[in-house]
This record gives C-alpha cells, structure tokens and sequence, in this order.
C-alpha cells in the first residue's frame, strides 16, 4: 500500500514562550488510513493536533496536504478544506439542542461566505439552513444519535456527547477527521463502540488521526501509529511495531519498567478522570 | 370611539414613544455585539458622532435625508476602521478601551469649539424629524436583528461567544463576524443620536457620558442580550418606569442598580428570560397534572 | 515648578491608593468593578457622617471609613461574584455579569450618598483633621494631610508588593491569578482568598477616600467617576494585575495630568487619560511593566 500521503508534518515546531511544545516532529498520514497518535501526556499529541486543525501557529517546519502547503491557513479556512477535529473536552453549545449543534458542524461553506448576504439574502439563508439540516441529520443517523437531535446536549450522558461531536465533525463530510482522545472517560463499552464507529468511518475510506492514551484501543482500531515523547516523533510504523519500541516502553513506563508500573496505571485508567496515566496493553 | 381614545393616548405619550424608540435603537446597538460575544459599547460615542454630523450637516443646508445618510456612512467608516484597531482586544480590555472611546469623543466635543460648539453644544437643529420615520427604523431593525439571530446564521454568533475556537473549527472566520457585529452596533448607535438631535433640536457634548453608557448597558441586562426583544423591553422599561413612578422620585435609580445586581447573579438572560418561562410554566403544569409519569419517563430515557 | 511637583505626588499617591485595589481586583479574579468609585466617595460620606457634628477624631474615623469600605465591597463579593464564578462557568459569561453587578451597585451606593446629601458636594469639617502648612521657601508649601497621604501611599504600596511576594497569601493570589482551577484543587481555600482580596480592595479605596475628603474639603458623588476612569488608564499602562506597574502608572499619570492643567491646554486633562488608554491597549496592551499572559486570541 502506497497511496500518496493525504498530509505531511515536517519538522513542525512550536514554542510557547520558553517551553518547546513541538521539536522536529515528523509525521505522514496516507489517504483512507486511520492513523494512531500515542504518547505520555505533555509529550505534544494535543498541540500537534491543534497545528494540523490551525489552532496553533508553527514557529519552524511546514505542513502540507495533498503536497500543497497550508500552514499559512487559518482554522475556519483549514475546516472548509476538509479538516475536521474533535476537542478532548465535550464543546457542545448548551444554549441549542443536538440538531443545531451538529447543524453549525454542516454549515461550513456557508460560514465561509459574507456575512451580510448570508444575513440578507433570503435564498441563501433558506438552502443553507435546509442543506445543514440534512447534513446533520444525517451525520447523527451515521453516529447513531439521530434518536437524540432535539434533546439538550447536557441531558445527554457523556459517551453520547461525544458522539455529537463526532457527528458535528461529519457534518461537513470533512478529508481529514482529527480525534482528541474521543474515548476520554467513557466506560469500556463505549470504548468499544465508537472503536467499531471509526472502524466503519475508515471502511467508507475516511482519513482519521486518533489520539489515545490507550494503546489496546490504538492496536485495534489503527493502521499504524506515532508515538511521541518530549516533542518528537520517537517510534511510527505499525501497531505492534510502535507498541513494542523500546523507547515507547520507556516512554510510558519511565526507567527499569516492569509489570507493577503498568498495573498501578490501569488500576488508575479504570477508576480515574480521563487525563489519567496510560494503559498498555500486555 | 375606540380610534379617537388611541389617537388622545398617542398625543399624550407621543414624547415618550419617541424616546423608547431612540433608546430601542441604542440599546440594539449595545445588545448586537453583546451576543456575538463582543464587549464593545463603543455604540454610545457614535451615538455622539452620528447626532454631530448630522446636525452639523443640517445647519449647513443638507437636506434630511442625505444628512443621516452621510452619518450612516462616516459612522460605518469609523467604525469599521475602529474594530481593525481593537482587533486584538477581547472582553473586559476591549469594554474599557470602547468606554475610553466614547469618553474620548465627549472630551473631543468639549473641546474642539471650532466645529463643535464645545461645551454649549449645538442649539437650533432644524426639527425636521417626526415620530414615523424613526418608528419605521425601529422597526426594520428589529427584523432586521431578528434574522441575524435566526438560523445557522445566528447561531455561528452564539458558538462565537460561547467558545471561539470552537467557532473558527466551524470554519467561521470569528474576526469577520466580530467585525461585522461592531459595525452593525455603530450604525445603530449612530442613528439614535442622529434621531434625538433632529427631533429635540439641541446636543450637549455630555450627552454621550458616563451616564448614557450604563443607561444603554442597563437596558439591556435588564431586558435581556440574547435577543432583541430584551433589549426593545428594557428600552421600554427603563424610559417609561421613571415617568410612571415619580413618587418614588430620587430612588428610581436604587431600583436599577438592585434589580441589575439581582438579575445579573441569578437570571443572566434578563426579564426575557424569565416572561418565557412563565409563560412555559402553565404549559409544562398541564403536562404534569395530565400524566405526571410522562415528564419522569423522558428524564429516565435520557439518564 | 516645585509645587506642581508636590501636587503631581500627592495626586499620584491618591491615585496609586484608589488603583491598587482595582487592579488587585481585576488581576486575580477577572472583577472589572466600576463600583470601586463608588466605594471611595463611600469612604468620604462616612467620614462625613462621624465628623460633621464634632464626634469623632481623625484616627479612629479613617479606620471605620476604611472598614465601611472594605465590607460593601466584600458585600457585593458574597451576594454576587461568589455566586457568578460558581455558576457561570464560561469565563466571559462571568466578567460580563460581574461588570453588569458592579455597575449596578455603583448605582446604589452613589443613589444612597446623593440622597442622604441631597445631592450636593459634602464635606466634613475643618474640626474633623486641622491641616498645617509647612513653607519649604517662596510660595512653595506642603501640607501635613498632603505628607499624610504620601506616607501612606508608600506604606500600602510596598506592604502590598511585599505582601503579595512573600506571604501565604500573597502565593494564593498569584496562584489564583494564574490558573483558578488548579489552585482549588491544590488545596486553596478559593472563597476566602476571593472575599479577602475584595476586602482589601474596597478598603484601600475606602482609605484613599477619607484621606481625599479631608485634602479636598469635600467630595461628591461623580467624585468617584473620575478617579475610576484614571484608575482605568493607570490599570492598562501599568498592566492588569501588576503592583509595580500600577504604582508606577499612577505617578507617571499624575505628572502628566498635573503638567497638562499647569502648562498645556488644561480642558485637554481628561483626554490624556482616554487616549492613553486607547494608545496602550493599541501598542502594548500587556501594560509597560508586566510580564502578566494577556488574553489570546
């Protein structure tokens, strides 16, 4: 398989201040591939999301889709070239309900043009308010909450607030899906449903970046991976391959690892908030 | 009968309409950028700058129409050139600076005697305004407000003041549309000062203060930011109270500094908010009193 | 020359009491309070209800005026901003409904003074502090309440730098400046840091509200707008949150309104403030001296 890589990080930095949130990392996602993002928390998994949706601005390096540069994009603009991400919080807007929610996700072409004859012109307003609608209903079916388009976001339980949100990033049929850590507090039953979801998403040929802490969810559900640690791409390739780099372990488990590490961690995965310390598979 | 007790009404309040009208406008002006989440009431010192030209203009010889245009126009100018300025200000930096320019125009007023008349002002406005074309203005903002809370449209300015980031992954380029609001806000702005000066005749460079900024600020909190209708009712609330309650005199204002603390810390959206709950209310105790298992059913299937 | 400079530092100082407070206010949990002018001619009001019929002396007056101050503003903080920042979570909601709450005491409290003054300027009698002055050569002369108020801006000041470097208090204000949530998780009693910082801010206005009556011979209620629009301009120069900066600011801004009235087109006075603030916020909107993140973007 070589198909021709969808986007390309090169040597992407970003400093905040004095602190080197990305050094030198370097990373190919291939188009239809669903591509696993691991690491220690504050090892740069987040920020290189937010570089690749535009939140965040490269200080060094160049990231290129379809080979075209855009790391002169802004985030509105990167979103209508088929960017779409998820936040490892829930964003939903509690002052609107499901539906509209998901509705603002299918709506990114018309967010792109002027505002004023968005505002006044009755035509466009009618066919962007009837086509998002369609979207999200239909984004909602895909994610199994079409049931739930009029209930209050904050009504809902966690796990299927956050298949809103993916239903909000499909609304606009995006390219690119970008997941942050999209499993984050959900009970291992959820885990294994929105597994199966990205699983059909990339059967459909849907190019996705998943960021885990879970490499059990990262060996079933990716293609391959990027492990990364202080800011750098430290292992990629297959699953297996990624789980079993000895700079990984080390990475994850710090140094003279053993088994007893690994189990406090997952005592704390089980019972824990969702920013707590990573579970390997053994 | 009936038209001649509303017509006898009419005459009696007709300043008093005219004045909710002109602070309807103003307090739009205030509630457009509230809701897209954009801290500027830079609305009051265009307030100060749309009554100048236009009266300016009209002492000049312009004849009305063009006089309030060419207001509309500068103030669109000015304001626009105003947002690329605060372009990196947010919230609380930006509510100061927006307040340090509306006070900056009074003192520009105070001081630049030449144009302005300094601190007398300017008297002898020809009075070519009547109630009906500042009533039609009323009204078209209001649909006009009315659609840009409408829709996808109007919910890109809610995601932008709910959480702005989230807004630009939307693909809403949030600075176009925070513009957008500002300069929307100095039109209105603008025409309520270019009203009051052509319908009362005479400005006075403090009329655009300190106080006519909590005024506006007042009447929208109190009415409600969400939507326009808060803003409309706090206009009417807030103009017509004081001439209503004269026997409480001096301490009307103790009742609006009260109610806004009250309504503030408990009911952020305003009296609106709380007219549409009541009127939910009969509604939902209907629903309850019919079959009081359905309400705890839905809760179930949602928990 | 000379007076104009003794004037400037004395305003300055007046100045740095009335900032310190809002600028405390402001950097650690996010209270733009237009109520801190209020809160001031508060002050003055009180020391005009002790001393008008001869009651009370100076001391003890300035102490319960302070104190007065201090609880309406630690009021506000309890009826109000406590509740908003436990409510409102989204943090611009919570600035907004903390302005709106202060603009409107600021409206009950000026209501309350311009009623119970009848709505003309007050001020306590000349009984109530006697002022000397102390020639230092020509027409050049200080007054003791001029010294007073120069001692005990520097008194606050570096008690406040210093407080806010080295006490158990001071680390919990930093701390809860920079990130609130983490700071309750690590232990923090959040309210009552809160509550305290609102007290110390309505205090010091109080403080500075007292001592500006007796220099001033009288106060009144738009008193307070003035000097909040000047702290405004002293909060952006000297950086949101900075006691440096805001000490700093507030002489700076002293001088160049006193030389302005002295030597410039003096109805400009005003202007200066407004357009330092619209020149700051444009070119360096983190303030001259402060190292504080600034709102991104």
């Amino acid at each position: 398989m070589s198909a021709a890589p969808l986007l390309e990080v090169r040597d992407a930095s970003v400093r905040f201040g004095g602190v080197h949130a990305l050094r030198g990392a370097e990373l190919s996602v291939s188009t239809g591939s669903l591509c696993g993002l691991i690491g220690p928390n504050g090892s740069g998994k987040s920020t290189l999301v937010n570089v690749i949706s535009r939140l965040t601005k490269l200080t060094g390096g160049a990231l290129l889709m379809d080979g075209d540069e855009i790391d002169s994009l802004s985030a509105d603009r990167a979103r209508a070239a088929g960017i779409a991400r998820t936040f490892q919080t829930v964003r939903l807007l509690p002052s609107m309900d499901v539906l509209a929610n998901v509705m603002l996700g299918g709506a990114t072409h018309f967010a792109q043009r002027s505002v004023a004859v968005n505002w006044l012109w009755p035509p466009r307003r009618a066919n962007a308010n009837r086509t998002a609608r369609q979207a999200a209903l239909v984004a909602l079916e895909r994610v199994g909450m079409a049931a739930h388009a009029h209930a209050r976001p904050q009504a809902l339980p966690y796990g299927q607030q956050r298949r809103v949100e993916i239903a909000r990033a499909l609304a606009s049929r995006p390219r690119l899906l970008l997941l942050d850590e999209p499993t984050a507090g959900m009970s291992h039953h959820e885990r294994e449903e929105v597994g199966d979801l990205l699983m059909e998403l990339r059967r459909e040929g849907l190019t996705q970046v998943l960021v885990e802490h879970d490499l059990a969810m990262i060996h079933r559900v990716c293609d391959h991976a990027h492990a990364l640690n202080f800011g750098r791409v430290i292992a990629s390739g297959s699953t297996q391959e990624v789980a079993a780099d000895p700079g990984v372990r080390e990475a994850y488990l710090g140094h003279g690892s053993s088994g007893e590490r690994a189990q406090d961690s997952e005592r704390a995965q089980e019972s824990g908030p969702p920013e707590s310390p990573a579970k390997v598979s053994q | 009968m009936a038209i001649a007790s509303i017509s006898s009404w009419y005459a009696g309040n007709e300043t008093l309409i005219q004045n909710i009208l002109i602070y309807a406008l103003l307090a739009f002006s205030v509630q457009v950028v509230l809701r897209a989440g954009v801290f500027s009431l830079a609305g009051i010192g265009f307030y100060a700058i749309g009554s100048y030209t236009a009266a300016l203009l009209l002492k000049k010889g312009w004849p009305t129409v063009p006089s309030i245009l060419a207001a509309v126009l500068l103030c669109i100018l000015l304001g626009y050139l105003l947002a690329l300025l605060l372009v990196r200000l947010r919230d609380l930096y930006l509510a100061m600076a927006t307040v340090a320019f509306d006070l900056m125009v009074g003192v520009v007023a105070t001081n630049w005697t030449g144009l302005t008349g300094g601190p007398l002002g300017v008297t002898g406005i020809p009075l070519v305004m009547g109630t009906l074309p500042i009533f039609l203005t009323a009204v078209g903002a209001m649909l006009l407000l009315g659609l840009l809370q409408r829709g996808v449209l109007g919910r890109s300015f809610e995601a932008i003041r709910e959480d702005e980031p989230l807004a630009l992954t939307l693909a809403i380029d949030t600075s176009r549309y925070r513009h957008f609001a500002f300069v929307i806000s100095c039109v209105l702005g603008c025409l309520a000062g270019a009203y009051h000066a052509l319908l009362f005749g005479t400005i006075e460079p403090t009329d655009a203060g300190f106080e006519l900024i909590v005024l506006a600020l007042s009447m929208v909190i109190i009415g409600g930011f969400r939507s326009w209708a808060g803003a409309l009712l706090g206009a009417i609330l807030l103009t017509w109270l004081p001439l209503e309650l004269t026997s409480v005199g001096s301490w009307l204002n103790l009742v609006y500094g009260g109610l806004m603390i009250v309504l503030a810390t408990w009911l952020p959206g305003g009296l609106l908010d709380a007219l549409r709950a009541l009127l939910r209310l009969p509604a939902r105790l209907r629903l309850l009193l019919r079959s009081p298992s359905s309400l705890a059913a839905t809760g179930e299937e949602r928990g | 020359m000379l007076q104009q400079l003794i004037n400037a530092i004395v305003f300055g100082s007046v100045l740095t009491l009335f900032s310190l407070g809002l600028s405390l206010a402001w950097g650690t949990l996010d209270v733009l309070n237009l109520a801190h002018g209020a809160v001031f001619v508060f002050a003055g009001f009180i020391t005009y209800e002790l001393t008008k019929d001869s009651t009370m002396s100076f001391v003890p007056t300035l102490i319960v005026a302070s104190l007065a101050a201090g609880a309406v503003t630690l009021a506000l903080e309890l009826v109000a901003f406590r509740r908003i920042r436990l409510h409102f979570p989204a943090r611009r909601q919570a600035e907004l409904s903390m302005l709106v709450v202060s603009v409107g005491a600021a409206t009950v409290i000026g209501e309350v003074v311009s009623h119970q003054t009848s709505e003309a300027a007050f001020s306590p009698p000349a009984s109530a502090f006697s002022i000397h002055r102390y020639s230092l050569g020509g027409s050049v002369g200080i007054t003791n309440i001029q010294i007073l108020i120069v001692v005990a801006a520097i008194i606050v000041a570096v008690a406040l730098d210093q407080g806010i470097r080295r006490t158990r208090y001071g680390r919990a204000i930093r701390a809860l400046a920079y990130d609130p949530t983490t700071t309750q998780l690590l232990g923090v009693n959040v309210g009552a840091v809160a509550a305290a910082t609102m007290f110390l801010a309505g205090a010091l206005a109080g403080l500075a509200g007292v001592m500006l009556a007796i220099y001033l011979g009288g106060e009144e209620v738009a008193t307070g707008q003035d000097y909040l629009l000047t702290a405004f301009a002293i909060l952006i120069v000297g950086g949101v949150g900075s006691i440096r900066g805001a000490i700093v600011s507030a002489y700076l801004i002293a001088l160049a309104e006193t030389a302005v009235v002295a030597y410039g087109p003096s109805q400009w006075r005003d202007g200066v403030a407004f357009l330092l603030i619209l020149v700051m916020l444009l070119v360096r909107p983190q303030g001259l001296f402060a190292r504080r993140r600034f709102q991104r973007a």
